[in-house]
């Protein structure tokens, strides 16, 4: 990700998907705009594309995705 | 191999899922009574036309449209200075403003520059006419890799490339660079016995809808509107027609009409804006209809591509790495969706070394549009290309190869998430077991047999129901997405199942955009799972309601009533003995048991679950013109839970249908001058029914945990394989491996030729 110069894996402590992208975004200012709006989020495997009040799980696997669009 | 039966999902024995009822909308369209976007007519409509660019790329210096104004008959011209930039920043809607009308550049033949309202189609014609452009016309790319090179035109001003550290300080066509994968590609690759790398390009192919774009638009002084939308998404429309034009969302209502073919080519708006705006100036209705000319140059294609793929693998088998630089060109916005295709283009396959690049380019061509599973038929020609050639090297068995390497639970995908419970390995274990992979492909010359696997993600998304019961025990059911592969009698199928009640009691229709809360587009195979679910939970819903009309009826307790085959029972002897009360019964006395009965649910649903598809294609290859003949075709693919198999069977069979065509002849065909040389089906040759074999399917059913009944959306992943099965049973029949899509008579007879030397 070139907005967070480069960084590709982050560590933030948050109890949901929502807490997880504001925490991001707190660290890294530059992704704000990305994650406010277009954003997947992949929790265990599952995606997520809007269900942001998803609790996460201690060490839960989550991959941030480009938005999606189907045909 | 047909579906039938009445499986069960999760110990559920299901009466109505499973069954293949009539469809509701089955007689207006056979009829010619269903009413599709041109079939609206308004009182004192007037007929709105679009002057487009004949340059691929130019500055418009001027736009005189006086002597169009005065022509007798017409009511409005606009330009782009009627739609002044509302869009706040949002780069989208700046991308689809500009798009819808040209401002100061042209940027690719096709493009709208203006438009006029007039009494009738030919005044309207005619007045185009009289629109005197000023052009400056400029230098032009409509290849991807032309596109990339230092020196080429700069479409659209050009860009500074995103995704890229450092930041480039020189703009360039590339908008964005993605990058994808795991591992260490350079270590895979040593550990190869064997290493193969290609290259390859797909040209753009369109979604060929037979139903051209149309629209009714009627905004009144008054500031409220009426849109008439032929739409994969009609609260789209409001939304970005709104925004467009400074409207509240309240005061825009769009209603969808049937719709004959959308693909992804109808999620997004061309004409609707500039219909609405015409109305606003003219203060009459205003209807507009695409020609098919205007289809192909100015509505979403796909994205043409050029892929170099390279892969290694042991001798046992075992793909040691993979890497692939994709790079898509999706018309002059970008939006090309190569993160999707650097995203699919591994997905099937355990990687432990793997990497994706993908381009997002700019060129002189139409905004590109989503087209059934976008991104992924192309890059999966590639990758199924080079693993077949890997197979065939190392001689092992086709099947056997990508068994030894699919996804399963567990694996750790080429585009980073762990996969959950997926169905590729049931896929491929099938394939064994069908009639057409257990017989010899049929005796003849230059015959093969090829076969390829595809994937796709599946999402679901907001969704919105409304579900009524009627006094006479009918129902009533709403939903917000345009019907296009039988979703009325899906969404009938799981109320009538949930309430136990027969399909024909329940009538189901699309309903318009201030009648229900916001739904997504139908797109991404999303519907029959997320309105699906949602429909099985207004009907719970419902359920709920009319359990405690019983319960007040019988003065017990709602805790001591429960649901079964349509109606309500006391739960236990303890609870009483009543006789049980139907649902007809409780609605015939709703209005004396508290009211209207109905069931709601709204959410924004997860938990599609992603889908794999495998195919297998013989055919035969005329060695003297190069034409393919397709003899035999087979779809496997994981449904999840089937609600209307004759549904999921017409997605199997359609989606490999339009794979076929776009695998053997469909193309965009540019010219030096950069203007479409083929805009029209004589030219543009998809696949009639002559030309294609009935296409066999199987359907597994290996329930998605996300859904109340296990469904999987189905409707994307058939176009995935057919472009790598096609080439993979040519390279069979006739040794040549083909880079290029379409694999059409003049490229393959040249490739034989090639070949002869």
């Amino acid at each position: 990700m070139s907005q967070a110069g480069g960084e590709t894996e982050f560590v933030v402590e948050a109890a949901t998907i929502q807490e997880m992208l504001t925490r991001l975004g707190e660290a890294h200012p530059a992704l704000r705009p990305l994650l406010a709006k277009s954003v997947s989020v992949v929790v265990d495997g599952q995606l997520y594309r809007g269900a942001w009040q998803k609790p996460l799980r201690e060490g839960a696997e989550i991959y941030l995705l480009p938005p999606m669009q189907g045909g | 191999m047909a579906h039938d039966g009445k499986p069960v999902v999760s110990g559920r024995k299901f009466t109505s899922i499973g069954t293949r009822p009539l469809r509701p909308d089955g007689i207006d369209k056979v009829t010619g009574r269903a009413r599709y976007g041109a079939d609206m007519n308004m009182p004192g409509q007037l007929i709105g036309k679009v002057l487009r660019s004949p340059h691929a790329h130019a500055l418009i210096k001027s736009i005189d449209t006086s002597a169009a104004e005065r022509l007798p008959g017409v009511r409005a011209v606009i330009t782009a200075k009627d739609l002044p930039d509302l869009t706040g920043g949002d780069q989208g809607q700046m991308d689809t403003l500009v798009n819808t009308m040209a401002r100061e550049r042209a940027l690719y033949d096709g493009h709208a520059v203006a438009a006029v309202a007039a009494s009738s189609a030919s005044i309207a014609q005619a007045a185009l006419k009289l629109i005197k452009v000023v052009y400056e016309v400029l230098p032009h790319v409509t290849d991807v890799d032309e596109a990339m090179k230092p020196g080429a035109p700069l479409v659209n001003g050009g860009v500074i490339t995103g995704g890229v550290t450092p930041k480039p300080t020189k703009k360039s066509n590339v908008l964005i660079r993605h990058e994808f994968g795991h591992g260490d590609i350079a270590k895979g690759f040593a550990d190869a016995d064997i290493v193969v790398e290609r290259s390859f390009k797909t040209e753009a192919t369109h979604q060929g809808y037979i139903e051209p774009n149309a629209c009714v638009a009627n905004l009144g002084a008054d500031g409220f509107g009426d849109m008439w939308v032929c739409t994969q998404g009609h609260y789209n429309v409001r939304t970005i027609c709104s925004q467009l034009l400074g409207l509240e969302q309240s005061k825009l209502r769009v209603t969808a009409s049937e719709i004959g073919g959308g693909f992804g080519g109808k999620t997004m708006m061309f004409i609707e804006p500039l219909a609405l705006a015409l109305s606003r100036k003219a203060n009459r209705p205003v209807k507009m209809v695409m020609n098919r000319d205007e289809v192909f140059r100015a509505t979403g294609p796909t994205a043409s591509s050029s892929i170099w793929l390279k892969m290694g693998a042991k001798k046992d088998g075992r793909i040691t790495a993979a890497h692939a630089v994709i790079k898509f060109q999706g018309g002059p916005f970008g939006g090309s969706l190569v993160d999707m295709g650097a995203m699919a283009c591994f997905a099937c396959y355990d990687l432990p070394n793997v990497k994706t690049e993908g381009y997002d380019v700019f060129c002189n061509r139409p905004r590109a549009a989503p087209y059934r599973a976008p991104s992924a038929p192309m890059v999966t020609f590639a990758t199924e290309s080079v693993v077949q050639e890997i197979a065939d090297k190392l001689g092992i068995d086709a099947v056997d190869f990508r068994l030894k390497n699919a996804a399963k639970d567990g694996t750790k995908s080429s585009y980073g998430p762990t996969y959950g419970a997926i169905g590729l390995r049931a896929t491929l274990e099938a394939v064994k077991e069908t009639p057409h992979w257990k017989s010899p492909v049929a005796p003849g010359k230059h015959r093969g047999r090829g076969m390829a696997c595809g994937f796709w993600f599946n999402f679901g998304g907001n969704t919105s129901v409304s579900l009524a019961i009627n006094a006479d025990g009918t129902v009533a059911l709403a939903y917000g997405n345009p019907d296009i592969g039988g979703s009325r009698a899906s969404m009938s199928l799981m109320a009538a199942e949930e309430l136990g009640i027969p399909y024909d009691k329940v009538r189901c229709i699309v309903a318009d955009t201030a009648s229900l809360g916001f739904n997504d587009i139908t797109d991404g195979s999303r519907v029959t799972f997320a309105a699906g679910l949602s429909t099985i939970n207004a009907a719970r819903s419902a359920i709920k309601v009319m359990c405690a009309r019983a319960a007040k009826t019988w003065g017990i307790s709602e805790d001591a009533v429960t649901w079964e085959k349509g109606q309500a029972k006391p739960a236990g002897a303890n609870a009483g003995k009543f006789e049980p009360l139907s649902l007809a019964q409780i609605a015939a006395t709703a209005q004396n048991t508290g009211g209207p009965i109905a069931g709601h649910f709204e959410t924004f649903a997860d938990s599609a679950g992603v889908s794999f598809g495998t195919h297998i294609a013989d055919v035969e290859v005329d060695e003297e013109t190069g034409k393919v003949t397709v003899l035999r075709y087979t779809v496997l693919q994981d449904a999840g839970k089937a609600i209307h198999p004759s549904y999921v069977e017409g997605q199997y069979q359609g989606g490999a249908a339009q794979g076929i065509g776009w695998a053997l002849n469909e193309e965009y065909i540019y010219g030096k001058d950069g203007r479409l040389q083929n805009a029209g089906f004589l030219d543009y040759r998809i696949p009639v029914a002559s030309d294609l074999p009935m296409i066999e399917t199987v359907i597994l059913e290996i329930p998605n945990p996300g859904h109340p009944y296990g469904v999987r959306g189905v409707g994307e992943t058939p176009i995935v394989p057919p472009l790598g099965a096609i080439a993979n049973a040519i390279a069979a029949a006739t040794g040549v491996r083909m880079g290029d899509i379409p694999m059409s008579p003049p490229k393959l007879l040249k490739a034989l030729e090639g070949r002869a030397r």
